[in-house]
């Protein structure tokens, strides 16, 4: 005997192992094997495979036979059934597929969705090891976090951290709204102007179409800019070597040519300058203020846990010994949906994963209650297909085979939907892009996504749906169904009550939400500021040429009776506020809000001051050591009384001076946040907006006045303006978008349970016929037999709300903890949203009640 | 009675030729030999799964040996029933071949 291992082929056996019974397998496969074995130490062993191969196949046409054909056969008559009952129920298979489809169609928009949202950042090659550094500050018991980082972060953690191999620090802070970028005289505001080092292109992944990655930004005087930029800019010439002109100071040469940057990052540039010619040197050299977002690339050794373990001594190293300050990274993937609540957060696009969380909740929502409506409506037809299940049993069908045909049926159900629902998605998709502020395509990637979520769900909905009415319907008992002719579909009541009061359980939940979500808004919007938000336009004062002729532009404005002030100031209420370093008398230095403001900002916006007086022309010293703080700010210092305090300013050779007036809280940030201590700070003439209060009346004249006076005074540059209220609107709108996607799907949700509820009822009711008749013939009246038919489904309605109350009111006290400033939670709203939901439910119910209690009860007895 | 197949009467008659060691080798291995043909394990499977519903044969659990891979082999008996089944079967031959006129056989060269 040969010593070599004989194995039988691989697949073959395999094959045996598949289609036959464990007992038959080992007596055929010892069979095989010991021919086999005689044939390979006889012959060879390639001739042993091949007559083994050869058995295997001439079994074949039995197998065929055996285990498939008579599977065919009943599946052919297992479909058959199916398309039958579908046609003879058409509105049940109706009610079905499209409540199915909805649901599934809703599923997947939130899965892409949800899929985009997750996948921010990855495109970047080394998006696992690039971190961005926060500084935590501890205040007022709790630790905040800002993503504004000093110059001199970025190299001292290159040179003291072997981890690090590289960083890259960009500029372009949020208190400056827009760069003015000029051409040969033609002038453009620009966004997405970024000063950063030349590493960049090491620690990103930045495409470049023109130029050289290693050496474009080297030059102080380059910039990149991207595709869109070139042909805005320079149409079809080539852009290398042209000069652009920022804020009418620095002068930049452009080296290169980016691809457009990917819409799924938060770091979206259209210029990108070189470092060195940032043109605010005072924030260089300094590790008081926090203007800068540092980047560091981590090597591959390490991870961020370690790093910022050792972050500490580097911090007091640094920063002095200070307790309440922490640095840490965070992972780049992180920022799109873990950043919400962070200072100078850079991306305006920024997401929260509660969002994601929300979404995908509601995804399941909508769902189950589509898969609860098929589980209802075949489990209250079964009468129907109670005597269908009897014969079949009689017959000798097990119960494996009828759970089977349920199964399947559901699946079958399941996969209508799916084409039906990817066709809704490919219809509706550019509608929930507008909505949700995305930007989703069918491209290959998504195809083959939606491809395997639909198997997935199709897979769930098939066995969620159909387990329990295969389970109910394949446990009846031949004998019982067959004598008696009903009552069968009596039979799991409840279950269909539990299920059908789930189903408005969601929905209650998410029409309170809904409405929360409103009214939260609304009060955001509506809540007394603190000062007049209405009536002002704002211009921003984008170069400083524009700034220079800021004096005399206010002089020409105010000549116009409409206009009632003018005031300049480095930023206005709802934009972005700036941090300066400070040290106030008797706390400590520490980066905090400010604002330059001129003698008119608070006359202007109608700001109201508490102590001490405003800046005045009268004061010639004010213009040098005077501030105006906020309450908050007052607080905050510890001071009891606060005017003549003294406050040192970083930069500018550290000035120094004192509060002259404390002016009332107003909100300058959105209701997120509690408001922040705040130091306005006297600058004439450098403001970087002009606020111009008018008066109500003929607003469009006043506007075209100013349009021709901008024209006049700059000539070259656009005229940009925008309403201050209108600026407060804006901080909500992720708010707002995630209110309209909440209604929109809020409402599918009702439309969906209250289809299931119609055709429930609609059952419920055609079984009830003789009943209604003899009871209409011994005298019951049409409304007392509408509100007897009403009171069955408005009880599952009912014990819907009272049941929903708690989980919505626990998750949306949640969702307002958002919000600094918030509304209560009123029981109104839980009783308004219990009316309309019992208004729809009843108004589904009663065209079904209102038709049985108005037909003649001689036509309902003669029913059968 | 049932009639048997032709594929089920050589199997049982196989069967009972190899007495105690009939297997699925052995059995296919008889038949071969018997008939002159070569015969798959399929062709011999099916008529036996059926002999055994119908009765006519049991099936018995060997000791697994090395051999078979570590698989035990199973041995078939002709059941009491079984054997009915082929003495009938006989008989009915008989009774059918007597008929037949000797100069129609002698003309295909008398091969029973």
């Amino acid at each position: 005997m040969r010593r070599e291992k004989v194995v039988l082929p691989r697949l073959a056996n395999l094959f045996l192992r598949l289609f036959l019974s464990r007992e038959d397998y080992l007596e055929k496969s010892g069979d095989l094997e010991e021919v086999y074995r005689s044939l390979w130490e006889e012959h060879s062993r390639l001739r042993a495979r091949f007559w083994f191969c050869a058995q295997l196949l001439t079994t074949l046409p039995r197998l065929i036979m055996n285990s498939i054909f008579w599977r065919l056969e009943m599946m052919k008559n297992y479909l058959k059934i199916a398309f039958r009952n579908m046609q003879r129920h058409k509105s049940f298979a109706f009610i079905n597929i499209f409540g199915l489809s909805v649901g599934m169609a809703c599923c997947l928009m939130i899965l892409l969705f949800v899929r985009d949202e997750l996948g921010f950042e990855k495109f970047h090659a080394n998006s696992s090891r690039i971190y961005r550094t926060i500084v935590d500050e501890y205040v007022d018991g709790k630790w905040e976090h800002n993503v504004g980082s000093p110059d001199l972060l970025g190299p001292a953690l290159e040179n003291e951290y072997p981890e690090v191999i590289s960083y890259v620090r960009l500029f372009n802070p949020s208190w400056i709204d827009k760069w003015s970028v000029s051409y040969e005289k033609k002038y453009f505001y620009e966004d997405n102007l970024f000063f950063a080092d030349p590493t960049i292109f090491k620690v990103f992944s930045i495409p470049l179409i023109l130029g050289d990655p290693e050496t474009v930004l080297m030059d102080p005087t380059s910039i990149v800019i991207t595709d869109t930029m070139a042909q805005k800019y320079f149409g079809k010439e080539n852009p290398i070597g042209k000069v652009l002109t920022i804020n009418d100071a620095v002068e930049a040469k452009i080296t290169g040519v980016a691809k457009n940057v990917p819409r799924n990052t938060h770091f979206r540039f259209d210029f990108l300058a070189s470092f060195e010619s940032m043109p605010f040197k005072w924030a260089l050299n300094t590790w008081r203020t926090l203007q800068f977002h540092t980047y560091v690339l981590l090597d591959k050794k390490y991870n961020q846990d370690q790093l910022d373990k050792k972050l500490s001594p580097f911090l007091e190293k640094h920063f002095g010994n200070q307790t309440n300050m922490k640095l840490h990274l965070q992972p780049i993937e992180d920022i799109h949906l873990h950043s919400r609540s962070y200072n100078q957060e850079m991306a305006v696009n920024n997401s929260d994963i509660a969002y994601v969380y929300i979404f995908l909740t509601i995804a399941i929502f909508i769902l189950s209650i589509a898969c609860i409506n098929f589980m209802n409506l075949s489990t209250a037809r079964s009468a129907n297909r109670a005597k269908e299940v009897g014969v079949r049993k009689v017959v000798g069908a097990i119960r494996g085979q009828l759970i089977k045909q349920f199964l399947g049926e559901s699946f079958l159900f399941s996969l209508i939907a799916a084409v039906f629902s990817s066709l809704l998605v490919m219809l509706f998709l550019p509608t929930f892009n507008t909505l949700s502020g995305k930007d989703i395509v069918f491209n290959a990637q998504n195809i083959v996504f939606i491809g395997g979520v639909l198997a997935c769900v199709i897979i769930i909905v098939g066995i969620l749906s159909g387990s329990y009415p295969s389970l109910f319907l394949s446990s009846f008992q031949p004998i019982k169904i067959l004598k008696s002719s009903l009552s069968e579909g009596q039979k799991g009541f409840l279950f269909r009550r539990v299920l059908v009061m789930l189903q408005f359980m969601i929905s209650v939940c998410l029409i309170v939400g809904t409405f929360i979500v409103y009214e939260q808004i609304g009060y955001c919007l509506n809540q007394n500021l603190g000062f007049d938000e209405e009536h002002v336009v704002v211009i921003p004062l984008r170069s400083s040429l524009v700034q220079a002729k800021y004096e005399s532009f206010r002089n020409a404005l105010l000549q116009n009776h409409a206009i009632v002030n003018v005031a300049g100031s480095s930023t206005v209420p709802g934009r972005s506020v700036g941090e300066r370093g400070m040290f106030p008398e008797g706390n400590k230095w520490y980066p905090r809000n400010s604002v330059f403001v001129d003698f008119d900002f608070i006359p202007t916006l109608g700001m109201e001051i508490k102590k001490g007086r405003n800046f005045s022309r009268d004061f010639p010293t004010d213009v040098d050591d005077a501030y105006i703080v906020n309450e908050a700010a007052v607080k905050n210092f510890g001071w009891k009384e606060p005017l003549g305090k003294k406050i040192i300013w970083a930069g500018d050779k550290n000035k120094k001076g004192f509060v002259i007036g404390v002016v009332k809280d107003f909100h300058y940030k959105s209701f997120h946040q509690k408001i922040e201590p705040l130091v306005l700070h006297m600058t004439p003439g450098i403001g970087s907006y002009a606020s111009i209060r008018t008066k109500s009346e003929n607003i469009i004249k006043t506007m075209s006045f100013i349009k021709n006076k901008w024209a006049e005074f700059n000539p070259g540059h656009p005229f940009d303006y925008f309403f201050l209220n209108d600026q407060y609107d804006k901080l909500y709108r992720s708010e707002e978008k995630m209110g309209q996607v909440f209604r929109y799907f809020t409402f599918l949700a009702l439309f969906i349970s209250c289809l299931g509820l119609f055709g429930l009822s609609s059952y419920v009711l055609e079984q009830r016929t003789k009943e209604i008749g003899i009871r209409k013939v011994l005298g019951a009246s049409v409304s007392g037999i509408i509100i007897m038919l009403s009171k069955e489904f408005s009880k599952c309605v009912l014990l819907a709300n009272v049941f929903g109350w708690p989980i919505v009111y626990f998750l949306m006290n949640r969702w307002l903890g958002n919000f600094a400033y918030r509304i209560n939670i009123s029981f109104w709203t839980f009783l308004l949203s219990a009316l309309i939901v019992i208004a729809i439910s009843m108004l589904t119910v009663s065209y079904q009640s209102i038709k049985a209690a108005t037909t003649n009860p001689v036509n309902s007895l003669r029913y059968e | 009675m049932k009639i048997l197949s032709r594929a089920e009467e050589i199997i049982l008659l196989s069967i009972l030729k190899l007495e105690s060691d009939a297997y699925g080798v052995s059995i296919r291995e008889q038949i071969c030999k018997d008939t002159g043909d070569t015969w798959s394990f399929a062709s011999i499977y099916t008529p036996l799964d059926k002999l055994r519903k119908k009765g006519f044969v049991k099936k018995i659990k060997g000791n697994p040996l090395p051999e078979r891979g570590g698989k035990r082999k199973f041995f078939y008996e002709v059941t009491p029933d079984g054997k009915k089944a082929l003495i009938e079967l006989y008989k009915t031959h008989r009774k059918v071949w007597s008929d037949v006129p000797r100069i129609e056989l002698e003309f295909n060269g008398g091969s029973k």
